[in-house]
This record gives C-alpha cells, structure tokens and sequence, in this order.
C-alpha cells in the first residue's frame, strides 16, 4: 500500500517536472532581442543607375529599443530611435532576403503597422504586386495601414516625427480615424484586399507628401487593376468620403447669405449617403443622396447665428457640399475607376444589367449618368447669438 | 448497471454534438460556401443545417428506440450479422478518419501562428497523445471537459463574429442566388461542407449514458440548430466583411476575420491569437470525442467493454494518417472523402436503420 502510494506520489513529481520544464518556454523560442521588428516598409525606384527595370527599391524600418524613449528631436542619423535599411531587387522576397544578410537578427513583419508605396512604383509595378509577399505572410495583420507617397517613400521613414513617438506610430496615426481629418481617407490592407477582390469598386489609398519639414496628409490615390491611375485633391477626398459614409467631420466656409462678401464657416457631421436608381425620361440616372447636419462655428460679420438666416443657409451649404461631390464624381469618371462602387451597387441591385456591362465597365462608368443630391440642416445647438 | 452509468444531463448531451461539430471546419466553411453559391453561400449553410437538423430527429429517434444500447450493438440486429458488421466498419472508420484530418488542421493552426519551427512529431504527437489520454477517460468526465472548453471557444468565436460587424458591408451578401454566382458543378466544396455538420451520430453512441432518454430528441435537434445558426451567423458575416471574392481566395477565412478586428484593449488587440488559442479547444473537443466514440465503438464490436487498449492501439496508426496530409490540398481531399462518408452513415444508412427499427417494434421512449 505504502509502495503504490510514493510510486504514485514519484509519478506526479515526474509529471510536474516535464510541466515545469516545458510550460516555461516555447519550440525554437526567439527572445525579444533576436528579432528585429519591421515598422515600416518603404518601396521607391532604385536610385541607383544601371538597374534593371522592375526593380524596385525595397526599405525598411526598424525601432532601436535602447534610443527609444527620450527626445532625440534628430532627423534619423546616429541619435534616431530607429533605422532604416534599403536594399534593391526585383521580388520582395528576395529583397527582404538581401536585408536579412546586413542584420544579425531575424526580421519580423507580425508588427508592420505601414506600407508606404511611391506613385511612380505604384503606377508601374503596381501595388497588387509590391504586396503580394505580405498578402501571404501570416504574420502580417489586416489592419497595416497603406499609403500612397506623393515622392519619396523612403524619405519619410528617416524623418524623425516633430512629438515624440515611434515615426511609423506617428505616420500610422495621420492615417487613422483618430487623425479627425476629412481630407484624409482612412483604409488599411484588409479593406484594400477587400476592395481590390471586389467587382464593381476600384480601390483608393491615402496620400502622403513628405514636405520640408514634416509629412503632409491629405488627398488620395486612386487605383485601378491594382495600380495607381491618379490623385484626388483634398477636397474630392473629402468628397469622397462623405459619398463612402466615412463618418467624417470637416469645415465648410460659406458667403453669407444676408451680407455678401461675409464668410460663415459651419462645421458639417453626421453625414449619411445613400444611392438609388432613377428613371428620366427613359434614361436611368444612378442618384447619390447625401443628408448631413451643420453648425455654424465663426462669422467674419459682426453678428451670429440669427433666425432668418435658416432657410438660406442651408441652401448655401447644401450646394456648397453638392458642388464638391459632384466635382469628386467628375474626378472618378475622368480616371475612369469607379471608386463610388456604382458597379457594386449595380452588381447587387440589378445583376442582370450588371452583367451586361461588367466587361465594360470602364468605359460605361466614363459616360454614367450620376446626380448628387444634397440636403443640409442647420442642426443649431447655439451658445452665443450677437457679435 | 445501466442506471449507475447515465450520467450525462441533457444539456451535456447538446454540447457534446456541439463540441464535435464545432472544430476545424468552420473555420474555412465560408470560403467552400462562397465557391458554390457566391455571395448566397450563407443559404447554402443554412439549407444544409435545416438538412442535417432534419436528420437530427430522425438519427435521435432511432437512438431513443434502443435506450439501453449504442448503435453497434442494435445494427447488427436490425441489419443481419454480416451487414450490421459492415455498417459497424464504415461507421467507425469514418469516425477514426475525423482524428488524423483533425490533427493536421491542429498542426496547420499552430505552426502558422503559435509555434512556426515546431516540428509535426512534436505538435501532433504530443496532441494526439493528450487527445489519447483523455478519451480513456469515462464519458461523464469527457461532457465535463467538452462542457467546458466548447463554451469557451464558443464565446471568444462569437465575440470576433459581433466585432467584426464594424466592417459589415450589406452589398456583399447580394444579389441573392445570382446564376453567375452558382456552381453547384464544385460537388467537392459543396460535400466538404458537411464536414462541419458530421457530428449527429455521436448521439447513437452515448444515449446508453444520458439521464433522461426521452430528452435525447430534443437534445440532439436543439444541438444542431444551435449548430446552423452559429454556421450561418458566421458565414454571413465573414461574407459581408470580405465579400465572396475575396473569402474565396482566403484559406483560413475565420481567422482572417479576427485579424481584420481590433479591440483598443490591451490584451484584446490580437484577437486572432485569441481565437487560435481558444479554438484549439474546440478542436480538442472534436478530437477528444471522436477518439472516445471510436474506442468506445471498436470495445462494443469486439466484445469488451473497455475501449481503452483500443484507443492507445490505434495511436501509431493515426499518427502516421495525420502525416500522409502533408499540406493544405490534401487535407481538404482527405475531409471530402471523411464528409462523403459520413452523409453515406446519415442519409442512407440511418433512414434505413430506422425504416427496419420500426419493423421491428422495438420500446419507443
């Protein structure tokens, strides 16, 4: 009895042994600081002379740890909490490959939080094909933001952002909602996968310009068949997505209707757009209808908000957002993608015609018939009414 | 004797099928939905749910006839000696197929996400190992187990399904039943998808164990309703986030799903490292079950009434099964075969069991 009790009580303490063992660690565990985690991925022409075309320059960021913290306030060089490698090739894999080669840990993209893509690459090679090696990495998260330089892409992976954080944390937040700008529009790798698989919509991305001193957003890239077509200005962005219900907040300025010359600048919100398909004449006109709610926030005159200036109001800012849809939709119909998703809605709506004019699209969207109708309310939530 | 064994509640009895069915299968069940019927695939979840609850009934009323007994020692009777043989054979080979593909999908989750060097004898052999071990176990403490784990795997699974409804797009769910989008010519993704839905005979092995018989037909419906909603509430929704194209291109589309999500939590930020880790229960519990009702079976056939030499006997050879599914193609050929045979064991040979069983006037309960 005593023996199969200590045989029992050996059995366990083995157990607990081989648990203890094995719990604590993991198969082929790497610490921390045998990885080099990728921040960013930068891709541009070969600077160089003499490459061979199809290449591209492949860059990429790195945090160092150690120098993080503090406020270095350097642009990139020997004080920079990161690094920034580049190297050229032709696939992504074999770049990243040659970049392996210049570091004595092994690089990781499970933290990749950008993708910044020049538009000359983006035009000729292609995004769809710059990004395939990391649509097929596992590690690679959704929600890495992309974006579109307006210039060099590797220039804004050496800038050292003005406040202090990581510049690949710093340009992720530009990019994101929490950014708060209307001009800018907010997608990531997942949404772009989605929108690139998706018939009937063209993909866009966001721009960046890397100005003198600091990274400018605003505007965006339009994409057709998985390369860059064009830019939209700020406002057609904005244009955009208010079309998209973006769920975005902006400015608009205003004359005022009872003194002209005067500006009013409201602030717009609570946008909600939706599309129909209309009869005309016999012509079917693809209708996008926008209600949105305002405020006015300044006044160049010497009065406020009065009553009289409701109706009038509305109407000078009802055509004011108008003015600036119509113009995105123009915009989309000269690049000939339909980043609206009138095909999408088609698709869904009226698969029969859709299906007639699917392998067409292109051209059918340039001469499509769209009319944006706006209507804006004064939602008047009011502190002060005099001067 | 009997009555000292039925131990397990309803209730256990409906998480039992759950956390059979629930496992790998639905993980890659909105893209074989999407191939066949495009943006509709998720009618497609539904019909077959409706299907196999359907079935549910019948398969339960057939194990209520026989309260005191598990389908291998009935079909013999009710088929003859030789025929019930053959059944018993197909029955539990389709049952001994669902470990070695479980294993595999097992191995493909952890080496991708969790443990990328980790050797297969490591991940898979100490799996099945675990999986072994725990299917000697008695079968009450078996339902405890599943009990646990399943409603686990279930809550975090739901919680990325209702988070990902930020990226919901109602457009990709139509149109409804576009005829360019139907192809029901893909036969392979379209029996691959009943692979999800294979866990109603579990009930014709454990009913000798359950409490209260006559609730077994209500447990068991109840288990694969619960079972078509959780599918089709998945399945629209991954379509609605990714549209079919792109579900179609993803292999792993449920954890695509949770890498699509964020929570600004701070251990919630990688939820698809969540649900992986969650769902390796939920594929325990597959494997967990099926092991028990394969030794369990393999006992009964034999004539003993301890399954356990046969488990711990078939080890070597799901272990070397579980190898021959090298990659991602095969595996999936692998479950069609397994999904193939067990709507031979649901859709033929249970009507027919149960078409004979009400010839023979056996006790309804």
């Amino acid at each position: 009895m005593k023996a199969t009790v200590m045989k029992k009580k050996g059995c366990f303490l083995g157990l607990l042994l081989v648990v203890t063992f094995t719990t604590a660690g993991c198969w082929e565990g790497r610490e921390l600081n045998a990885r080099a985690f990728v921040t960013a991925v930068a891709f541009d022409l070969p600077t160089e002379e003499g490459g061979e075309p199809g290449e591209i320059l492949l860059s990429i960021q790195i945090p160092v740890p150690a120098k993080m913290g503090g406020d270095s306030g350097q642009q990139g060089g020997d004080g920079a909490p990161f690094v920034v490698y580049g190297t050229t090739a032709k696939m992504v894999s074999v770049g990243i490959r040659q970049l392996q080669r210049q570091l004595d840990r092994e690089l990781f993209f499970g933290h990749t939080q950008l993708f910044l893509i020049n538009a000359e690459v983006a035009a000729t090679i292609g995004v769809d094909r710059l990004l395939d090696h990391f649509k097929r990495d596992f590690r690679v998260q959704r929600m890495t933001r992309i974006a579109i330089i307006d210039g060099e892409a590797k220039e804004i992976l050496n800038r050292q952002p003005p406040i202090s954080q990581t510049p690949s944390a710093y340009i992720e937040n530009l990019l994101s909602p929490q950014s708060g700008v209307g001009i800018n529009y907010i997608s990531d790798f997942g949404r772009y996968l989605v929108e690139q698989s998706d018939d009937g919509i063209d993909p866009v991305l966001p721009r960046l310009q890397p100005g003198k001193e600091t990274t400018m957003t605003g505007g965006a890239a339009v994409l057709k068949n998985g390369k860059f077509r064009g830019w939209l200005s700020n406002f057609e962005t904005r244009g955009l997505n208010i079309i998209l219900n973006q769920g975005i907040g902006s400015k608009y300025e205003v004359e005022c209707p009872l003194h002209p010359g005067e500006t009013i600048v409201v602030g717009v919100d609570a946008f909600r757009s939706r599309y129909r398909l209309r009869e005309v004449n016999g012509q079917t006109i693809f209708q996008i209808v926008v209600r949105g709610k305002f405020e006015t926030i300044e006044f160049s005159d010497i009065h406020g908000p009065l009553a009289e200036l409701q109706d009038d109001l509305e109407q000078k800012v009802s055509a004011a957002v108008q003015q600036e849809l119509e113009q995105t939709v123009r915009r989309a119909q000269e690049l000939g993608a339909d980043i609206l998703g009138v095909g999408r809605y088609l698709k869904s709506h009226q698969p029969k015609w859709w299906h007639q004019v699917k392998d067409n699209w292109e051209q059918e969207f340039f001469a499509f018939p769209i009319e944006v109708e706006v209507e804006m309310e004064w939602a008047m939530t009011i502190r002060r009414f005099g001067g | 004797m009997r009555e000292k064994q039925r131990s397990l509640s309803p209730r256990q009895v409906t998480l039992l099928i759950l956390g059979f069915g629930i496992g790998g299968g639905i993980l890659t069940l909105p893209s074989l939905a999407a191939e066949v019927l495009g943006a509709s695939g998720w009618l497609l979840v539904l019909a077959l749910g409706v299907l196999y609850t359907g079935s549910a009934w019948l398969v339960a009323r057939l194990a209520a006839k026989f309260p005191e007994e598990t389908i291998i020692e009935y079909s013999p009777r009710l088929l003859g000696k030789w025929l019930g043989f053959l059944f018993n054979l197909v029955f539990i080979v389709h049952l001994i197929l669902i470990i070695p593909v479980n294993i595999r999908i097992l191995q493909e989750l952890v080496n991708y996400s969790l443990l990328p060097g980790a050797p297969i004898w490591f991940v898979s052999g100490s799996y099945l190992l675990v999986l072994t071990y725990g299917a000697t176990r008695p079968v009450d403490q078996i339902a405890q187990v599943n009990e646990l784990l399943i409603e686990i795997a279930l809550s975090i699974g739901l919680f990325v399904v209702f988070t990902a409804f930020q990226h919901f797009e109602p457009l990709h769910l139509r149109p409804l039943l576009s005829k360019d989008q139907i192809h029901l010519d893909k036969i392979e993704q379209l029996i691959g998808m009943t692979f999800s839905y294979g866990s109603i005979p579990v009930v014709s092995m454990i009913v000798p164990y359950i409490r209260q018989p006559q609730q077994v037909t209500k447990a068991t419906v109840k288990a694969v309703s619960l079972l078509t909603l959780v599918y089709t509430i998945f399945t629209v929704v991954t379509l609605g986030v990714f549209g079919y194209k792109e579900a179609v291109k993803l292999s792993w589309v449920g954890l695509e799903l949770a890498k699509s999500v964020n929570v600004q939590a701070v251990i919630l930020q990688r939820l698809d490292l969540i649900l992986i880790v969650s769902w390796i229960s939920a594929l325990y519990t597959t494997g967990l079950i099926a092991s028990y009702l394969v030794g369990s079976a393999l006992g009964q056939l034999f004539g003993s009434r301890k399954g356990t030499a046969f488990i711990w006997g078939l080890v070597p050879v799901v272990y070397y099964l579980s190898i021959l599914l090298k990659n991602y193609f095969v595996w999936n050929q692998a479950s069609f075969y397994v999904a193939l045979l067990s709507m031979v064991v649901i859709f033929i040979c249970y009507p027919l069991l149960y078409l004979l069983s009400l010839g023979k006037g056996k006790r309804h309960v």
